[in-house]
């Protein structure tokens, strides 16, 4: 009986649901989508409590975790692959992207207009750090944000590196810029409001217009050194129309282009490893943000918000527990509790070193790239498959240290010794994504097929971190029947395939790299010819 | 149940057989631009079988989405739309002068607050009234204070205060007392006094009071009587059923060096009471009270934190004067050998240690766990270290680096585990 149980299981796992290939462009919403909100604390107890529970009682779920079949992304096409779309746009790792490209980011322009006046529109209240919205003299339009006093520069390096190697990856991000602002500059808007509170600074008890001397104020408490020109983070307001921030979970009912599950898109669960690589554990749903363009009346989705990347916790340095943990870890909290505190996890234990103010807490001692842990549980990062998570070492393995050491010039710190500090910080947890995930996932990439070879890369040794002269491919060539052609062992990434003449038309090759102490699943290639020619018909990890 | 669980299985694998059918089928790949409709057509990562073996566990998990979206409603209603701030400026006036708070603990029961700032110049107002709903206590406390600028650094309060404890417990006198020697009593004082206050730094702090206060003893709820026949030490039961009156002073003097009031980490603190009360009556019941407690505070490892507890407490009346018994120095209670009752033991002074152990959970969640020891004596010379009498629990404690605490135990002990829910200042 228990085997009959154990079969269906195992058919169940094998009933993959019919998906159509992701779509080419989204189609212009007939409406506007509603302004979403969420907010923060509902969110954790969502996503610690509720989606975890949720998922124990999920009895499919739990029998493809069993059998090592977990639910694969949606979006993706028969090459493993997703399509450019209002979430994700190819880049690194699918062209060559010069270190002027990466210092440009999404930027388009160089700035605020800092010879003109900044018009304070209003003063910005969510969040932790204390910024304001403004129009330059261009009237562009920029939400401003200062440093920790006591932590100069590192919020808004932490900001303008993350968008810059945020948007290298293939993601939305506003445009980020690190300015100097003339305090005499700052001028209150007509309907600018300054918001009273009680005493005890809970109760907004009314409001009053904002004056010149407020704005002094909130300038010198940002400033206490009392710098002429104070540097601050601008990042432009993003074109279209704000709606909200997009869940982890789930879909926005009202765009009818959003139609994969987000838990189950690869761009986002594949974000883990790039989130992972930039400490970039402040992943709420607070910090995404979609925009409806009226233009082409489609959403295109927005990470924001990245303060708190890196070694910065926005308001100060990060600590050896980000990442680590989540916020409200209950697992460690559970440990805790019933060991009478014996459990001691190693980030307690871990000092919190922080050499230089402007760069924060920047040690990879504890860094495991596949224990990393954003700030509460993320759907999208706990449904990360080996696929998802190769696709994503690919794109972070994909940045030289040229590409890191122009993203973190663009953070503009002026101890040498700090920007150096954390380029080797992001290079470290590079390297260590990289041999993490590539010896986990089979890494072989770039398959072109000819009339008579099938071409690939080993991207752990192209990226260095494999051996080529400790490395072969065992292969195996079979008929789509099943009927095996040839098998054997090769030491180059080239296979010769049957010449034109015989009659094989189709093909599959089972292909996985063999290095000292790491095996992993083989892949398989299908392959299918025409005219004399192999073309890859899909590839299957 | 396993039969029923794989006819089930068999019927959704041979209806999903089908419907798996129908699924290919109906695979129709969009991909051409067309204005969309509102309506999003979600695609779903199950097949038709899965979605049908999802639903049992759906069924099973629903009840607790529902205390979790209760759950998520208040914690969003306390931190998001602010409720506790909303209900406390609902109870309070808009300048913040008057305003009533609730009130709730083990120890003093369930009640409110009534407090007004700035009445008579600066001022402040307060009243403390709370009503135990099972035990009958009262406990009402009016006071008028004034901030310290107006008399040279100190801070002064006037305060009249009526206490009614309606159960309290008396077994007899002496470390050996027996439950089965229980008895009953109603103990209700009125209190008026004059209280001076001075701070150092947060660090040493100053106490001193003079006043007036009357005892009324009565019989309590339960039919029993204490009676002096069944006192342990031979003593007559000074004090029963009857209303004395006293004149009292006190000094206080209580010095704290520790890293985080709310939980330290390594330090230690101290206090030591000195009070008299003279009887205003024929009945002679003046005596002396002194009370010393310390604690000392290790860090073992990673904020676990161990911390050692001494405490002593001394009653002596001069000349030819008595010790009532309900002025008796006791262990029992919320403070010391907390799996006793209150005044489990009563004698002339009292001994006790404990250790306490605490340790992170989460953020400013701690597991405590606590074992004490004490007794009893008649006079100073019988001090021994034999027949000890303990207690230990465990608990978890909420608290605020600035000393606000917020802590849940049980104690165990050689009765029924006893529960304690308190919210208090630590010092």
């Amino acid at each position: 009986m228990h085997m009959l149980i154990l079969s269906s299981l195992l058919l169940l796992t094998a009933c993959a649901p019919q998906v159509p290939p992701p779509p080419t462009g989204d189609a212009p919403l007939s409406s506007i989508p509603q302004v979403r909100s969420t907010h923060l604390v509902e969110e954790i107890v969502d996503k610690s409590f509720d989606y975890q529970l949720k998922q124990i009682f999920d009895l499919p779920r739990q029998t493809r975790r069993l059998v090592g079949k977990p639910y694969e992304a949606l979006d993706v096409g028969p090459y493993d692959e997703v399509q450019n779309s209002s979430w994700f746009t190819r880049r690194i790792g699918y062209e060559t992207l010069s270190s002027e490209q990466i210092r440009r980011g999404p930027n388009r322009s160089t700035g605020p207009d800092t010879t003109g006046p900044w018009t304070v529109l209003s003063l910005k209240t969510a969040g932790v750090t204390p910024g304001m919205t403004i129009t330059d003299a261009r009237g562009d339009r920029y939400i401003i944000k200062f440093d920790p006093p006591a932590y100069a520069e590192l919020a808004s390096a932490a900001e303008v590196i993350t968008t810059r190697l945020l948007h290298a990856s293939g993601y939305n991000v506003p445009e980020n810029y690190i300015t100097y602002l003339d305090p005499k500059n700052l001028e209150p808007g007509a309907k600018a409001r300054l918001a009273l509170t009680t005493a005890d600074k809970r109760r907004a008890l009314t409001e009053r217009p904002l004056t010149r001397a407020d704005l002094q104020r909130i300038v010198a408490r940002a400033n206490p050194a009392g710098d002429q020109r104070v540097r601050v983070l601008a990042s432009r307001f993003l074109p279209g129309r704000p709606i909200g921030p997009w869940p982890y979970i789930g879909v926005r009912d009202d765009d009818a282009n959003d139609r994969y599950a987000h838990e189950h898109m690869r761009p986002l669960r594949s974000l883990y490893v790039i989130a992972s690589w930039l400490n970039h554990a402040d992943m709420k749903e607070e910090n995404t943000l979609d925009i409806f363009d009226e233009e082409t009346r489609t959403v295109r989705h927005y990470l924001i918000d990245f303060g708190a990347a890196m070694g910065s916790n926005s308001t100060g340095p990060s600590n050896p527990r980000r990442g680590q943990a989540n916020s409200f870890d209950l697992r460690d909290s559970l440990l805790r509790l019933f060991t009478l505190g014996l459990y001691v996890p190693a980030y307690e234990r871990a000092e919190k070193t922080v050499h230089f103010s402007s760069v924060g807490y920047v040690e990879n001692e504890l860094f495991n790239p596949g224990a990393w842990k954003p700030m509460y549980p993320n759907p999208a990062f706990e449904n990360l498959t080996h696929r998802d998570a190769f696709w994503g070492a690919r794109i972070t393995t994909a940045f030289s240290n040229a590409h890191i050491h122009a993203a973190v010039q663009e953070g503009r710190l002026s101890n040498p010794d700090a920007a150096a500090a954390l380029e080797l910080f992001l290079r470290q947890r590079r390297d260590a994504i990289g041999r993490y995930w590539f010896a986990r996932t089979n890494p072989l990439d770039q398959f072109s097929a000819t009339r008579d070879s099938l071409y690939f890369a080993d991207l752990a040794i192209e990226r260095e971190f494999a051996d080529a002269a400790t490395t072969r491919y065992t292969y195996s060539v079979a008929t789509l029947a099943g009927k095996e052609w040839a098998t054997g062992i090769t030491s180059h990434p080239q296979l010769a395939l049957p010449q034109s003449g015989t009659q094989h038309k189709q093909l599959v090759i089972a292909l996985a790299p063999e290095r000292p102490h790491m095996t992993t699943d083989p892949l398989r290639v299908y392959l299918h010819r025409q005219d004399g020619d192999w073309t890859i018909e899909r590839i299957s990890r | 149940m396993h039969i029923y669980f794989l006819s089930l299985l068999s019927a959704i694998l041979i209806a999903a057989s089908s419907g798996q059918a129908a699924a290919v089928n109906e695979a129709n790949p969009t991909t051409s631009l067309v204005v969309a409709d509102s309506a999003t057509t979600a695609i779903s990562h199950r097949s038709t079988l899965e979605k049908a073996l999802y639903a049992p566990g759906y069924l099973a998990y629903l009840p607790f989405h529902l205390f979790f979206s209760a759950s998520k409603f208040a914690a969003s209603a306390v931190w998001e739309q602010r409720a506790l701030d909303r209900v406390k400026a609902l109870l309070t006036t808009a300048d913040g002068r008057l305003g009533i708070r609730p009130l709730s603990s083990t120890d003093i029961g369930s009640g409110v607050r009534i407090f007004a700032r700035d009445l008579a110049g600066s001022s402040h107002i307060g009243a403390t009234s709370s009503w135990g709903a099972s035990q009958g206590r009262q406990h009402h406390t009016l006071s008028l204070a004034w901030p310290h600028q107006r008399l040279a650094g100190v801070h002064g309060r006037l305060y009249a205060r009526f206490d009614r404890e309606p159960k309290e417990s008396f077994y007899g006198i002496g470390n050996d007392t027996q439950k089965s020697s229980k008895g009953a009593f109603s103990n209700t004082q009125t209190q008026i006094a004059l209280e001076f206050n001075r701070s150092h730094r947060h660090i040493l702090h100053f106490n001193g009071g003079l006043g007036y206060r009357r005892v009324a003893i009565a019989m309590g709820r339960s039919s029993s009587v204490p009676s002096a026949d069944r006192i342990h030490s031979g003593e007559k039961l000074l004090g029963w059923g009857q209303s004395s009156d006293f004149a009292e002073a006190h000094i206080d003097a209580r010095a704290q060096f520790v890293d985080r009031p709310g939980s330290p980490t390594r330090g230690y603190r101290t206090r030591a009471r000195l009070g008299y009360s003279h009887s205003l009556d024929q009945a002679k019941l003046s005596h002396w009270a002194l009370r010393l407690s310390s604690e000392y505070f290790f860090e073992l490892f990673y904020r676990r934190i161990l911390s050692l507890q001494l405490g002593s407490d001394w009653r002596w009346a001069p000349g030819a004067d008595r010790i009532p018994f309900y002025e008796l120095a006791y262990l029992g209670g919320s403070e010391v050998l907390r799996a006793e009752r209150r005044g489990r033991f009563r004698d002339h002074g009292t001994a006790y240690a404990a250790l306490h152990y605490r340790y992170p959970v989460w953020k400013m969640i701690e597991g405590h766990l606590f074992s004490e020891s004490g007794r009893v004596f008649a006079q100073p010379q019988d001090f021994t270290l034999d027949n000890w009498h303990r207690s230990y629990g465990f608990g978890l404690r909420l608290w605020v680096p600035q000393g606000l605490i917020f802590e849940q135990l049980i104690a165990f002990g050689t009765g029924s585990p006893k529960v304690y829910f308190s919210f208090k200042s630590d010092f």
